[in-house]
C-alpha cells in the first residue's frame, strides 16, 4: 500500500472517508455509553437526563440493587445453559437438516422444501404452540426455549444454500477414497463450511440469549426464570413501587441501564470469539481445471 | 476407516443418549415440586387434607421467593390461628405488561390458576365464556372484605347483574381514598413570582402566565412554561394528564366521560362546555403557556422536565409530593428550596371545579377460576387475611411488626423500617396481597398528606363507566376524539371544527354507542 503513491484527490477522499466513518462509529457506540454512564451515576442525575459523556456523581447502586436480588444468579446460569445448549443443538440440527436437502439426489426433496418454507410463511399461533409444548411436558421447563428453536428454517436455508455451493468434485473425490457419506459430512463438509455454522451460531444464540417472550409465555417459576424475564420484572417493578406511592429510594432509570448493560456485556463477548470464522476463502483453490 | 465410522456413531449416540437424560430429568424436576409438594403437605396434616390454592398475581416482584418464604408460614399461622386450617397457596408472578397474553394462554389451554388477577374487559369475555366462577353468595361470606369494598367498585365488577370478581377495597382513614390526582404545583415558583395559590380559572391564568413570562426559576431566561401535561392514554377514561382534567372539571364535564342532559346521558366531548374548554386551552397554547410538545410527553420525559424546572404546574399524581418520590429528590438536589404542593383545582365561570374519577375497580380486581374445587375453603382464606390483626397494624401489607415497620397506635401510622423489595423477599406486601386493601397509613408527611386529601374532596363523577358493544365496535372514537383535541388546541384547526367533530363522532359510530350507553343505563 506505502509504496503506491496517492494522488492529492485520494488523500482528500482518504481524509473525509476516515473522518465520516469515525462520526459513524461515535453514533453507533453513543446510545451503548450512554447506557454506561447513566447505570453508573447516580439516579437523581439521570433523572434529569441531557447529555452523559461520563457518569455523573459515580457510584454502582443500581448494580446493587439489580445483582443483589435472590435470583438473578439462577437467571444467569438458565441463560448461559438455554444459550450454550440451544445452539449447540439448534446448529446440529439445521446442518444435518440442511446438508441432504442440498443435494440434488434426495428423493422427495421438493416436498421436504415444501414442509420446511410453509412454516417459514405461516405461523401456528402462540396458542396451538403452547398447547404442543404443553403436550410434550416441556411446560416450565427450559427446553421449551431451546427445542421450539433448533430448526429454524430460515438458518436451515441459508445452510442449504451454502452447502449447494461447496464444489460436488471435494465430495467426488473423498468419496472414491472411500469415505462414507456420515464421514464426508463430519469430517470434509462441517469444517469447510465454519463461516456459516459460526454465523447461525451467532443468530441463535443472540436469539436465545435475548429470547424474552417465549421465557414469559412457557416459564412459571421463577428458579426457572431466564436473565430478559427476570430483568423485565426488575424494570417494572421499579415503576409499580412508584405508582404505589411506597418506599422510593430506587430510580428507574438507572435500574433500567444498568439492567441493560448487564444483558448485553455476555452476548457481546460472543462477536470476537466468532469474528475470525467469517472468512471464506478457505475453500479457494481445492478444485483445479 | 471402519473402526473411526464407529467411533463417530458411538460419540454421536452417547451424546444423544446424554441429551434425552438431561431432557428428562429436567423435566422431571420441573413437573413434580408441585405434585410432591402438594402430596407431602397432606401427609404432615394427617388426618385432614390441605388444599393448595394455585394463584396467579399481575405483579413484578422478582426478589419473591418461589417458595413464599417466611411470609407464606406466617401467612398460613395467621389463618390458622383465626380458624382457617387446611389451606397452602403457590403464587406465581407475571409481569404487568405480560400479564393478559399469559392469561389468555393458560384460559385457551384450559390451565387456569384458582385465583388470578383480571382486566374488568377480559372479566367480560371470560364470564361469557363460562370461565368464572359466580361470586354473589361467595363475596357474602367476607366479613372483613366487607367492610373495605366499596359498593361502586362491586357493582361495576358485576357482568349481566352478577359479580365475577373481587375489587379492591380501602380502609376508612381519609388518605386512604381511591383518588390521588390533581394539579401539582411549583410552591416556591408561586413565591418567586409573588402569586397566592390560584383559586379560580382566572387566578390560574394568571398564575401560568407568570411562570411563563416571569421566569419564576430566577436564572434570567425565558426558558420555563407554566402549565405541562401528557400523551393521551386512549384505553382509559379518566385521563386527567392527558386532558388537563381540572381546566375541564372547572366547567364541570370531563371529555371522556357520559353526563346527564335532560334526563339523557351524552358523551362529555360533545357538550358544549368541551368547546369553551377548547376555546380556553387554545388560547392558553397560543400565548405559549402551555408546554408545546405537551400531546408527544411520555411520563419518562415529563418527569425528566419537572425535575429540570422546566414546567410549573402539570396534572400528576399526589405522590411527587412524597419527599422519598424520586422526581422531588432530584428536583431538591438541584434547586434545595423547590416545593411541590397539590392545589384545590381552579373554580370555572359557573362555580364548578373537580378533577375526573377514577374508574371503579381500577385498582385491581381478582376472580375465581369456574374448575376451581373448592372455592368455599378460598374465599374463607382470602377473607381471614384482611382481618386486622389485634395490635391494629398492617400484617399482610407489610410483614412483621418491629422487622418490617413500627406501628404507633396513638396517632395510627406506620412507619415501614424496609423498602418494599426487603417486604417482598419475606414474602409479603404486594405478591401476597390477594384482595388488596389501600393502606396508606405510612402517609405522614403533611403536604403529602393534605394533597390526597385534596385530590379526594373535589370529583366530577362519570355516570356510566361500564362498556356496552358498540364501543368494542367502534374503538376509533377515542382517537377521533384526541387527534381533534390536539390539534384544535394547538390551533391547527380553527375552534368551530369542533362542531365538525361532533358531527362525525355521531357518524362514526357514536350515536349508536350512545343509544345502547342510554338503554343500558335506564335498567
Amino acid at each position: 500500500m506505502a509504496l503506491i503513491k496517492k494522488s492529492f484527490g485520494g488523500k482528500v477522499f482518504d481524509i473525509c472517508n476516515t473522518i465520516f466513518l469515525i462520526l459513524l462509529g461515535i453514533i453507533t457506540f453513543y446510545p451503548f455509553w450512554y447506557e454506561v454512564c447513566i447505570s453508573f451515576s447516580k439516579g437523581e442525575q439521570a433523572l434529569r437526563g441531557g447529555l452523559f459523556f461520563w457518569p455523573k456523581d459515580f457510584t454502582i447502586e443500581a448494580y446493587k440493587v439489580v445483582l443483589g436480588g435472590q435470583y438473578i444468579w439462577q437467571a444467569f446460569r438458565n441463560s448461559f445453559f438455554v444459550t450454550i445448549v440451544g445452539t449447540v443443538i439448534g446448529v446440529m440440527i439445521t446442518a444435518s437438516l440442511a446438508y441432504p436437502m442440498a443435494k440434488r439426489t434426495l428423493p422427495g426433496k421438493k416436498i421436504l422444501t415444501v414442509f420446511i418454507l410453509a412454516t417459514l410463511l405461516f405461523h401456528g399461533g402462540i396458542i396451538p404452540t403452547y398447547l404442543t409444548v404443553r403436550k410434550l411436558g416441556l411446560v416450565n421447563s427450559l427446553w421449551a426455549l431451546i427445542l421450539l428453536g433448533a430448526a429454524n428454517p430460515f438458518n436451515v436455508m441459508v445452510m442449504r444454500n451454502f452447502f449447494a455451493n461447496i464444489p460436488e468434485e471435494i465430495e467426488e473425490s473423498a468419496f472414491i477414497d472411500g469415505a462414507s457419506p456420515i464421514r464426508i459430512f463430519t469430517v470434509l463438509i462441517l469444517p469447510l463450511s465454519m463461516p456459516v455454522i459460526a454465523t447461525i451460531s451467532l443468530w441463535l444464540s443472540v436469539f436465545l440469549w435475548n429470547d424474552f417472550f417465549r421465557g414469559v409465555m412457557f416459564l412459571n417459576d421463577r428458579t426457572k426464570f431466564v436473565l430478559p424475564v427476570l430483568l423485565r420484572e426488575i424494570i417494572q417493578s421499579e415503576s409499580q413501587i412508584q405508582s404505589d406511592g411506597r418506599m422510593t429510594e430506587t430510580i428507574t432509570q438507572t435500574i433500567t441501564a444498568s439492567t441493560v448493560v448487564i444483558a448485553l456485556i455476555p452476548i457481546l463477548c460472543v462477536y470476537p470469539f466468532l469474528q475470525k470464522y467469517f472468512v471464506k476463502g478457505v475453500m479457494v483453490g481445492s478444485v483445479k481445471g | 476407516m471402519k473402526k473411526s465410522m464407529q467411533q463417530i456413531m458411538t460419540v454421536a449416540l452417547s451424546l444423544l443418549l446424554v441429551i434425552a437424560m438431561v431432557g428428562c430429568s429436567d423435566k422431571q424436576s420441573g413437573d413434580t415440586p408441585q405434585n410432591g409438594e402438594q402430596g407431602e403437605k397432606a401427609g404432615e396434616a394427617g388426618q385432614q387434607e390441605t388444599v393448595t390454592f394455585k394463584i396467579l398475581r399481575k405483579i413484578s416482584a422478582p426478589e419473591y421467593p418461589a417458595d413464599g418464604g417466611v411470609g407464606r408460614t406466617l401467612l398460613l399461622e395467621y389463618a390458622a390461628k383465626n380458624g382457617v386450617t387446611g389451606v397452602d397457596f403457590k403464587v406465581d408472578t407475571v409481569a404487568p405488561n405480560e400479564y393478559d397474553s399469559k392469561l389468555n394462554l393458560l384460559a385457551a389451554s384450559g390451565e387456569l390458576p384458582d385465583y388470578f388477577a383480571i382486566t374488568l374487559k377480559t372479566m367480560n369475555r371470560f364470564a361469557e365464556e363460562d370461565f368464572l366462577m359466580e361470586l354473589d353468595s361467595l363475596a357474602e361470606k367476607m366479613p372483613n372484605a366487607q367492610k373495605y369494598w366499596r359498593p361502586e367498585d362491586l357493582e361495576a365488577a358485576k357482568y349481566k347483574g352478577k359479580l365475577y370478581a373481587f375489587p379492591g377495597g380501602y380502609r376508612p382513614e381519609p388518605v386512604n381514598r381511591p383518588y390521588a390526582g390533581g394539579f401539582v404545583v411549583r410552591k416556591d415558583w408561586l413565591e418567586n413570582v409573588g402569586l397566592e395559590k390560584p383559586e379560580t380559572l382566572d387566578d390560574f391564568y394568571h398564575v401560568i402566565k407568570a411562570f411563563t413570562l416571569n421566569d419564576p426559576d430566577q436564572n434570567g431566561e425565558n426558558d420555563t412554561y407554566g402549565l405541562g401535561a401528557q400523551k393521551a392514554d386512549l384505553s382509559i377514561m379518566d385521563n386527567n394528564e392527558a386532558y388537563f382534567g381540572g381546566i375541564f372539571g372547572a366547567y364541570g364535564v370531563f371529555p371522556t366521560f357520559w353526563h346527564e342532559r335532560d334526563g339523557q346521558l351524552k358523551h362529555g366531548s360533545t357538550l358544549p362546555e368541551t368547546k369553551e374548554v377548547l376555546a380556553l386551552l387554545q388560547t392558553w397554547y397560543k400565548e405559549k403557556l402551555i408546554e408545546p410538545e405537551f400531546m408527544i410527553m411520555d411520563k419518562k420525559q415529563r418527569e425528566e422536565r419537572m425535575s429540570n424546572s422546566k414546567v410549573g404546574i402539570v396534572p400528576a399524581d399526589a405522590w411527587y409530593l412524597n419527599p422519598r418520590n424520586s422526581v422531588n429528590r432530584s428536583l431538591k438536589q438541584a434547586v434545595p428550596e423547590a416545593e411541590l404542593i397539590l392545589i384545590e383545582p381552579p373554580k370555572g365561570p359557573k362555580g364548578h371545579m373537580g378533577w375526573a374519577s377514577k374508574a371503579p375497580g381500577y385498582s385491581e380486581i381478582n376472580a375465581i377460576s369456574a374448575q376451581c374445587e373448592h372455592p368455599e375453603l378460598l374465599v374463607k382464606f382470602l377473607d381471614v387475611l384482611l382481618k386486622e390483626p389485634e395490635s391494629g397494624g398492617p400484617f399482610v401489607n407489610a410483614g412483621i411488626e418491629g422487622e418490617s415497620f413500627t406501628y404507633d397506635q396513638s396517632t395510627n401510622t406506620v412507619n415501614f423500617i424496609q423498602t418494599s423489595k426487603e417486604q417482598w423477599a419475606m414474602g409479603f406486601a404486594h405478591p401476597v396481597q390477594f384482595i388488596k386493601v389501600v393502606d396508606r397509613r405510612w402517609v405522614t408527611e403533611p403536604t403529602l398528606k393534605q394533597g390526597l386529601e385534596i385530590a379526594n374532596q373535589y370529583v366530577i363523577e362519570n355516570d356510566f363507566w361500564k362498556t356496552v358493544p358498540a364501543m368494542r365496535d367502534y374503538p376509533d372514537l377515542a382517537k377521533l376524539w384526541n387527534k381533534y383535541f390536539v390539534e384544535i388546541v394547538c390551533g391547527e384547526r380553527p375552534l368551530d371544527d369542533w362542531e365538525e367533530y361532533v358531527a362525525k363522532w355521531y357518524k362514526q359510530g357514536g350515536a349508536e354507542v350512545e343509544k345502547q350507553v342510554n338503554e343500558q343505563w335506564k335498567k
